[in-house]
């Protein structure tokens, strides 16, 4: 009945805002905990804060968190394009051809990489590259994100690629265009946005991880190093061992760190955005 | 319709050229697996299926019992899907549906900006502020007014629980949810959106079509969503309790299998079978995340061959 | 048009920000090297990697800063835990190990001869409660018998009888309320250094088979138990938690403004935890003489020490180092980082930390003396 419609459609707008706002508030909430507690610290330490090397436990300044820094740039770099690659061909492949019996078993594996428990990622990498190697390194660390990363690139290119409604891949065929054309010209071109979010999603998650460093990366803070074979350390590797630490100036660089970590994102993610157009369908 | 498709050479080219690297994909998989494996061969020797018939943690006496966080990985992860589930498709719906313009970049900047918490932050967080907030409006209601079920049959004490950390968990996957959901929503033709007003379907209705055409990144989200809540570390080991006590109840502190890696693995090597454990611990909760997931792909294939959009 | 404005303004940005970085670096490192001494120019900017227990971290880092802008050698460490660290020494993953435990006579057994100890720090474990009732002023007693009844489950609640005779001042303000009793969750020293002490000093109560790193606590079983995730987790838990009681390094308890408990120790007086009660009980360790010697015992000999105003639980932190190192210049790193630490780093103990008695300090000069590079 006409009335019962519109009442239905009143509660679920009801109903939908209400869960909406249930989901964004934790988010808000850790957000301003985070901005209020670590920019005190940022604007206290000034710029020092991006060169200088992290205070012991009973100094009276905050110092700062540039070997972090230089690791997380680092590990990033090296990571991203690995799980970018990987997670972009394995979804091509599972987008074009999904009958295929490859397909549904990249499909699922690719996806339950992520249950591996990630302190159990930093153990395999440990296993398989820092014994070897006989130190520990940005490489190693680079690695166990780049296993991170890959169930992630995977899971939002292959959504990205399949929501493509096929109508352009036929209109691409039709025009005689290869099945490689079709891909590179067509499709990834109209699931740009889709696409670029993906990547942005996984840089916030390679940046943010912490336990698959703890056995890989170094902990790396005596110093600054940009060398893929030396020992690093990252921001989120700073952060847990300063936040579970009893002293006060520590906390404080644990907390101006993260409100740093989250300032580089919304940066980068608003540069892309204003790059990156969305395709209208 | 998967008939009798002939393949030109073509297609067999383009099928080889992604090959290599789709294997490196599943070769990942495999080697991370079978370290998995050989590391934990000496605990099925030594133990053999007893290993996951009991909750004890002794390795001063080299006696383990791995079923409590088994069973607690399972059921974080499940609570945590259900939070997930609860609160991301509504999300995903307010911005693509209801916000328009700035607001809208805005929101969604935020939900993707919280992926990017680090985890160990987020982990305090939930400790500190989440674990009361959930003992004082969820678990203490809950037990007052239904103690007959056995979900709820026990007092908390201090909040840290599996029901505690599923919630957590599930808080922290969101961003991922909701972003999938959201990009696949919105790369659906307006032609449909469209159609259903054409025929006159309030908001509600049509949302409902829409979301039944974003379905499989809805699923593909949620296997995501699972395997991650399997594996997440960090926020179990500050909000489960991490107590070997098995119990029904979900207010009770509990375990899982990544929060008594992550608490247990830094002394292992001092004891005989500790590591070797921790990983055949690991190996089952891998095993199942990839049976699950191969349920989700199958669906999602059945589901393709069926609609195409 | 705009969009190649602000990717190519976004790009030219990020690469100005990598090289003013790395040029900052190259700056900072150059300025560094003109204040050193001039005996070791050739250690300039040898890096020596450690790992291991989580209880040395802080004290490490402040004494690796003073010996880093005295020498140019950085001296790095990871808190890992200490069988993690052990794991890692032995792997060569890192130059030297930190262990809350000495090598088991197992270990020391097999690797006899190529590997050196040194029990270089000793750190106390605090008892703390939270009890709303009692002023701040006023100090709790308790013994082993009484913690160790607690933490079965047998004493169950503030006001019982035994707390009651050992703290006749506050008796009247011990309230009638349950008794949280919270433990280490994790794997930790901290854990096997309360269970020790409870063994030794509850004449009976606690048995032997319950003191390890990780146990299976009878309090859990009962329902007034809660397992806290590392020392902060434990303090957490107390601090939001009253009427519980909990065991702490001593940093975290003065870092969070805890309320400690006096301790009864072999000689039947209540201690609190301060440098005078710490060093007396140490006057009792049985040090072994050379840095190549089993330290098994040296647990036993530590914990519930006789002395008149010795604190019963304190436990060390040992030092692992080869004999035998390939690289010449981390041997002679090594050998003045261990003689710096033994001449002057005990000067700059910091907050929660105990200097060792002279013995250690002896210890550690001979083990400089005997690491060799080829």
């Amino acid at each position: 009945m006409y009335s019962w419609r519109k009442l239905r459609e009143k509660l679920f707008t009801c109903l939908i805002i209400a869960l909406s706002v249930l989901a964004i508030a934790p988010v808000l909430h850790i957000i301003l905990t985070v901005f209020a507690n670590g920019f005190a610290v940022i604007a206290k330490a000034g710029t020092s804060f991006f060169t200088d090397l992290p205070p012991t436990p009973l100094s009276k300044e905050v110092g700062g968190i540039a070997p972090s820094i230089a690791g997380t740039l680092l590990m990033t770099a090296i990571s991203l394009p690995i799980a970018v690659t990987l997670g972009l061909f394995a979804a091509i492949l599972t987008a074009e051809l999904p009958s295929n019996p490859l397909s549904l078993a990249v499909d699922a594996i690719a996806k339950s990489l992520a249950s591996i428990p990630t302190i159990a990622v930093s153990m395999i990498v440990y296993t398989l590259v820092v014994v070897p190697m006989k130190s520990f390194s940005a490489l190693a660390g680079a690695v166990a994100l780049a296993v991170i990363a890959l169930p992630y690139t995977y899971t939002y290119f292959s959504t990205a690629l399949r929501s493509v409604p096929s109508v352009y891949r036929e209109a691409a065929f039709a025009i005689a265009m290869s099945r490689w054309g079709a891909v590179v010209r067509v499709l990834i071109p109209v699931a740009r946005k889709a696409l670029t979010t993906g990547v942005l999603m996984t840089v916030a998650r390679v940046m943010g991880e912490t336990a698959a460093l703890l056995f890989t990366a170094g902990r790396f803070r005596t110093g600054v190093s940009f060398s893929p074979t030396a020992p690093a350390d990252a921001i989120p590797l700073l952060i847990f061992d300063y936040i579970l630490s009893p002293y006060a100036v520590w906390h404080q660089v644990a907390w101006g760190a993260t409100a740093l970590l989250l300032l580089a994102y919304l940066m980068v993610f608003l540069a892309t955005k204003l790059i990156v157009k969305e395709v209208r369908l | 319709m998967v008939g009798t498709i002939v393949f030109s050479k073509r297609d067999k080219l383009f099928f080889l050229s992604l090959l290599p690297l789709s294997i490196s994909l599943l070769a990942v998989l495999v080697v991370s697996v079978t370290t998995i494996a050989l590391h934990s061969l000496d605990a099925f020797q030594h133990f053999g299926l007893a290993l996951f018939a009991s909750s004890i943690w002794n390795p001063e006496r080299e006696v383990y019992g791995l079923l409590a966080p088994v069973i607690g990985s399972l059921t974080t992860s499940a609570i945590a899907l259900l939070t997930a589930l609860i609160l991301s498709i509504p999300l995903a719906i307010t911005i693509a549906e209801y916000l328009q313009g700035a607001l809208k970049s805005v929101v969604s900047s935020i939900v993707e900006l919280m992926g990017g918490m680090p985890t160990i932050v987020y982990a305090v967080w939930a400790s500190q502020y989440l674990v009361p907030f959930l003992k004082q409006f969820a678990m203490e209601p809950l037990h007052s007014a239904l103690p007959f079920i056995p979900l709820f049959s026990c007092k908390p004490v201090t909040g840290f629980s599996v029901f505690a950390a599923g919630v957590a968990i599930g808080i922290s996957i969101v961003p991922y949810v909701t972003t999938l959901i959201l990009e696949a929503y919105q790369s659906i033709p307006v032609m449909y959106r469209e159609a259903c007003y054409g025929i006159g379907a309030t908001r509600y209705e049509s949302i409902k079509i829409l979301l039944s055409l974003a379905r499989p990144a809805i699923i593909a989200a949620l296997v995501l969503g699972f395997a991650r809540a399997l594996g997440e570390t960090t926020i179990a080991v500050t909000t489960v309790g991490n107590s070997m006590y098995l119990s029904s109840c979900l207010f009770a502190p509990g375990y899982t299998v990544s929060a008594l890696i992550a608490s247990q693995f830094a002394n292992a090597y001092l004891y005989q079978y500790a590591e070797t454990v921790l990983y055949s611990s690991i190996l089952v909760v891998v095993l199942i995340a990839i049976a699950l997931s191969f349920y989700g792909s199958t669906t999602i294939v059945r589901w393709r061959l069926r609609v195409v959009v | 048009m705009r969009k190649i404005v602000v990717a190519v303004a976004l790009a030219v940005l990020i690469i100005a920000i990598t090289a003013a970085y790395s040029v900052l670096q190259i700056y900072r490192e150059g300025r560094e090297t003109t204040t050193t001494t001039s005996t070791s120019i050739d250690l300039q900017g040898v890096v020596l990697q450690g790992a291991g227990a989580t209880f040395v971290y802080p004290q490490l880092s402040e004494w690796a800063r003073i010996f880093q802008e005295k020498y140019g050698v950085q001296v790095n460490y990871q808190s890992v835990g200490s069988g993690a660290g052990q794991s890692m020494f032995f792997q060569k993953v890192v130059d030297f190990g930190c262990s809350d435990p000495p090598l088991s006579r197992d270990k020391w057994q097999q690797y006899k001869g190529s590997v050196l100890q040194v029990p270089w720090l000793f750190g106390p474990v605090v008892v703390v409660y939270n009890i709303p009732e009692l002023p701040r002023s006023a100090v709790l007693r308790l013994d082993g018998v009484a913690i160790a009844k607690i933490y079965k489950g047998e004493i169950m609640y503030w006001d019982d009888d035994y707390i009651k005779n050992l703290n006749p001042d506050v008796a009247h303000l011990l309230p009638h309320k349950e008794i949280i009793a919270v433990y280490r969750s994790d794997s930790s020293g901290t854990t096997e250094l309360f269970t020790t002490f409870l063994y030794k000093a509850s004449g009976g109560v606690w048995p032997r088979e319950l003191v390890g790193k990780s146990i299976s606590w009878p309090v859990e079983a009962v329902g007034r138990g809660v397992g806290g995730k590392g020392n902060e987790g434990v303090t957490q838990s107390v601090m939001q938690t009253p009427y519980s009681v909990g065991y702490v390094e001593w940093s975290y308890a003065i870092k969070n403004n805890l309320s400690i408990a006096a301790i009864k120790n072999a000689a039947g007086n209540f201690v609190l935890p301060t440098r005078e009660t710490l060093e007396e009980a140490l006057k009792n360790a049985k040090i072994p003489t050379t840095p190549l010697d089993d330290f098994s015992e040296i647990l036993d000999s530590v914990i519930y020490a006789p002395g008149e105003k010795s604190y019963p639980i304190l436990g060390p932190t040992h030092i692992l180092l080869w004999k035998k190192y390939d690289d010449p210049k981390k041997a002679e790193a090594l050998k003045l980082f261990l003689k710096w630490v033994a001449e002057e780093g005990y000067n700059h103990v910091i907050e929660g930390y105990v200097a060792p008695p002279q013995a250690v300090r002896e210890l550690l000069i001979k083990a400089a003396g005997e690491i060799v590079s080829q």
